[in-house]
């Protein structure tokens, strides 16, 4: 017990230097889609300046990037890309959804027939920006909520995380160009009411 | 706006380049009841002239020559056209899907488009 | 693209995730040594399908759809479905909305230049460049924030008019704005036009001559960098463009150095234009659109239209067919972009590979405007 006590001790302090180093500085891949990336461009710009968050190193290549900000509407011909960017990226790392676009498909969610509803079919996802496009201002406080969310891990539990940041779908074997399901994990389905609420649910909401 | 028959696209087109109709502004489809129309823009920057042709050609089958000896840009258009819509040009240097990924079933742009393809079951909404 | 390789020859893919791409372009080229030899862009890696779209929503629930198709012109794509809607309809602009939407779209035009000009010299390496033009873009899109509320995609306007009249002191705001930018914009000249590296690197650089502008169909500053005097606000003046004072930059050989000086002297021409557009603009007039209409039963007549604009790409034309329900039947964008990446394989070839990102960025290619 005892040296398992103060495994945990020496853990968490490397943990918390860790965690504060890393966090501090996050530096993101340069993936900007469409709309919401000239908002994340005018974020690393004067008046906004990322920076001051210590975010300011926009990668071109995923191999030296630990954050990717998927700003902007993501297509079928363009999942593939952006899983194998993702694959490609070095533990740890973090992914940021910004926008309608990436949340769910935003306004092309209901009818479009390319565009894919919502990057956490793909990719795992950490934090959610809502806005369409988000303003600079939110995406500097999504970047603030994942710092936190990062100062608050821990190395042992690292290995659970990796389980869970695994992606979603596979990268096809042939040189097809559409990404296939993987099977067995299950992808959230978003409006659709076929199960009716149960009644004493309901009852329950009454009261 | 101006009809004329598929058959005489491309005499008609030549016609037009030597009277000066220099820009090609766009190549596109529309369906309609009974056809699927194509559609050219023409525009000239000699005389400040515009003109579009429009083409009926049949549902089922729809083909029509290619323009794209005669305007470069007509390749693309027409590839565009051939993706989203399924004409067929005849005589295009290099017909395949521009928009869409290669492998991609059916014509998105038709009325009559149902997306039912089992690889895309993920995203289903 | 031929796939036998010769001995000293190499393939590469760049994209579609490439910073200096402007987007999700995707190019593979066969290059010998330096050389490009041969390219073939690949797009529609941003295909969301805007014209599927516009058939299944009513004309009010697609007018907020349409910024998306040029995020960062997005008053001119606003402007060109209004104008299509309005020719079917037969609506006819009160004057003082003519004035807010020539002043919107100005603006707008130079915004879009100024993120030009920034990611222009950012693919030549100069990375200070963007900063300074970002600071000025803000001040702009400050301007709109006030005006529509959103920074980026505004969704102002509105069939036979726009939606709000302009808030108090904004005119003067615009004109302090414009007092400013001719000074900025003789910042950069100092840094930028007769700096050697960006001469050297610009030109004879990607030389276009006007038949084969013409023939691809490129429109807007490319082809008037090409020698061709062709510019809709004055061969079809649109809106109140008849009435307002100003010249067509044009440039003779074409280079990239050329396609830069003809979008700088936009910009100065477009804050004459604002000034002009502000000295106009009637004051006490209050209406602002034609007919208020009720978006939900809102009900374009039949027929078949397309409205012709001159966007800071190119020309902007939305061809709109009704079939007199309260959906388009038909909506299709042509946008300059979309010949300009045509056009792409054409300008690199047989050229060094450190020509391409000059050549691409002079272009001024947006992507969502290519696949739409
Ligand atoms: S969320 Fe809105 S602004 Fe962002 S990419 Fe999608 S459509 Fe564009």
């Amino acid at each position: 017990m005892a040296i398992n006590n103060g495994l945990k001790v020496i853990l968490t302090s490397v943990d918390w230097v860790y965690n504060w180093a890393h966090s501090n500085s996050l530096w993101p891949l340069t993936f900007a889609t469409s709309c919401c990336g000239i908002e994340m461009i005018s974020t690393s710009a004067a008046s906004y300046d990322i920076a001051r968050f210590g975010s300011e190193v926009f990668r071109a290549t995923p191999r030296q990037a630990d954050l990717i900000i998927t700003a902007g509407t993501i297509t079928h011909k363009m999942a593939p890309a952006l899983v194998r960017l993702y694959e490609q990226m070095p533990e740890p790392k973090y992914v940021m959804a910004m926008g309608a676009c990436t949340i769910t498909g935003g306004m092309f969610e209901n009818d479009s027939y390319s565009v894919v509803r919502g990057v956490d079919r793909l990719i795992p996802v950490d934090i959610f920006i809502p806005g369409c496009p988000p303003r600079p201002e939110a995406l500097l406080d999504g970047l603030i909520q994942l710092q936190k969310k990062i100062r608050t891990e821990t190395l042992a539990d690292r290995k659970k995380y990796l389980e869970v940041h695994k992606p979603r779908v596979k990268l096809p074997e042939d040189d097809s160009e559409i990404l296939l399901a993987v099977e067995g994990i299950e992808i959230m389905q978003w409006g659709i009411q076929d199960k009716a609420l149960p009644l004493d649910n309901i009852e329950m909401v009454k009261r | 706006m101006t009809y004329i028959e598929a058959q005489g696209i491309l005499n008609k087109a030549k016609e037009l380049k030597t009277e000066g109709f220099d820009l090609l502004l766009s190549i596109f489809a529309q369906e309609t009841a009974e056809n699927i129309e194509c559609i050219y823009h023409f525009c000239s920057t000699i005389n400040n002239q515009e003109i579009i042709l429009k083409t009926k050609l049949d549902k089922n089958n729809p083909r029509i020559e290619s323009i794209s000896s005669l305007y470069k840009t007509a390749d693309w258009n027409e590839r565009e056209t051939f993706d989203l819509f399924g004409v067929e040009f005849l005589n295009h240097p290099n017909l395949k899907r521009i928009l869409l990924p290669n492998d991609w079933k059916g014509h998105p742009l038709r009325k009559d488009y149902k997306q039912d393809d089992e690889r895309l079951s993920w995203n289903e909404r | 693209m031929t796939t036998a390789l010769d001995n000293r020859e190499m393939l590469i893919n760049i994209g579609p995730q490439h910073p200096s791409t402007h987007g999700v372009l995707r190019l593979k080229m066969r290059l010998e040594g330096e050389i490009i030899k041969d390219t073939e862009p690949i797009i529609g890696y941003l295909h969301r399908g805007m014209e599927k779209l516009a058939e299944s929503r009513s004309y009010c629930q697609y007018l907020p759809m349409v910024d998306r198709i040029d995020y960062l012109s997005s008053f001119f794509n606003l402007a060109s479905f209004c104008m299509a809607v309005e020719n079917l309809s037969e609506f006819e602009v009160p004057g003082k909305a003519q004035y807010i939407r020539v002043i919107t779209m100005e603006l707008n035009r130079i915004a879009s230049h100024l993120l030009w000009l920034g990611s222009f010299l950012l693919d030549m390496g100069a990375t200070s460049p963007l900063f300074y033009t970002f600071r000025e873009r803000e001040e702009i899109i400050k301007l709109f924030e006030d005006l529509a509320g959103a920074r980026l995609l505004y969704n102002y306007y509105c069939f036979g008019g726009v939606k709000k009249d302009i808030p108090e002191g904004w005119d003067k705001k615009v004109l302090e704005v414009c007092k400013k930018l001719p000074k900025y914009i003789k910042e950069y000249e100092a840094i930028i036009t007769k700096n050697p590296i960006v001469l050297e690197r610009t030109k004879c650089v990607g030389v276009l001559d006007k038949t084969t502008a013409l023939s691809y169909g490129i429109t807007g500053p490319n082809l008037r960098a090409s020698g061709v005097n062709y510019d809709l606000r004055k061969v079809k003046p649109y809106s109140v463009y008849n009435e307002l004072n100003f010249k067509v930059c044009t440039a003779q050989n074409g280079d990239c150095h050329d396609r830069y000086r003809v979008r700088v002297d936009e910009m100065l021409e477009s804050v004459k234009i604002i000034e002009q557009a502000i000295k106009k603009l009637p004051d006490q007039e209050d209406v602002l659109f034609t007919k208020k209409i009720a978006p939900a039963v809102f009900k374009a007549p039949e027929g078949e239209t397309v409205s012709l604009i001159e966007s800071p790409r190119g020309i902007t034309a939305c061809y709109l067919t009704s079939d007199g329900t309260i959906k388009p039947q038909r909506v299709k964008w042509r946008t300059g972009s979309f010949s300009a990446v045509q056009l792409l394989p054409e300008l690199i070839k047989n050229r060094q590979y450190a020509d391409l990102m000059p050549i691409l960025g002079s272009l001024d290619i947006v992507l969502p405007e290519v696949d739409r």
